[in-house]
């Protein structure tokens, strides 16, 4: 009889960082369904209690960030040295290239008489923080088992 | 040994074959991911001291036996 050939579980180390990951994710989208829900339920609200759902979903969304941001550092301080040195070096690329797309913001605001819409940067700022997590972590391969 | 073209030269990959460890398991002895593990083999990122300690602790080699300084043959 052949054995079943089953695939070894994650070191406990990546099972960590990914659950914590994962976490972050459902707390996210569950913020994200809290508001959404308060959002409609604002729409069909009256005086103070719309007031009230106002301020819910200004709370709420205000905590959205604060909240990755703790997931964010709980996941940092899980990896192990090189995941930590790829992420560092990743940030302070995404940071660079956030500010110099800012500094080219404020010089097409000013000279153009234009709005840029925030969303902008921070997707830039994404974009590349992505892209520079997945050039370190392609630049790191090579070997072969 | 594994030539690498930013970290130092080493031994690693040919040490973890004659302990017959797969790099998951060389990972999970170190409480490191196994891309460390590849990167450290293909000389692709030099390890933290504390790491380079382990690997010599779990060789039973030294440091120097196992990571080679090109330097010091010019």
């Amino acid at each position: 009889m052949n054995p079943t050939h089953t695939k070894p579980a994650l070191p406990s180390r990546e099972r960590r960082v990914w659950k914590t990951m994962w976490v972050m994710l459902a707390v996210a989208l569950s913020i994200s369904a809290a508001v959404l829900v308060v959002s409609v339920l604002r729409s069909r609200a009256q005086g103070d209690t719309f007031d009230f759902l106002s301020g819910m979903t200004t709370g709420l969304l205000f905590g959205l960030p604060f909240g990755m941001a703790f997931f964010l550092y709980r996941a940092y301080r899980q990896m192990d040295e090189f995941g930590q040195r790829l992420q560092e070096r990743a940030c302070g690329f995404a940071f660079v290239m956030t500010m110099l797309a800012a500094s080219a913001g404020f010089v097409i605001v000013s000279s153009f008489k234009v709005a840029l819409p925030l969303w902008g940067l921070y997707l830039f700022g994404m974009t590349a923080y992505t892209t520079a997590v997945i050039r370190g972590s392609l630049a790191a391969r090579g070997g072969h088992e | 040994m594994n030539e690498g073209w930013w970290g130092v030269n080493n031994h690693i990959k040919a040490l973890r074959a004659r302990h017959n460890l797969t790099q998951a398991e060389l990972a999970e002895r170190l409480d490191v991911s196994r891309q460390t593990v590849n990167a450290l083999e293909t000389g692709k990122y030099d390890p933290s001291l504390p790491l380079a300690f382990k690997l010599a602790r779990l060789f039973g080699q030294r440091i120097e036996e196992i990571f080679v300084d090109d330097s010091v043959l010019e």
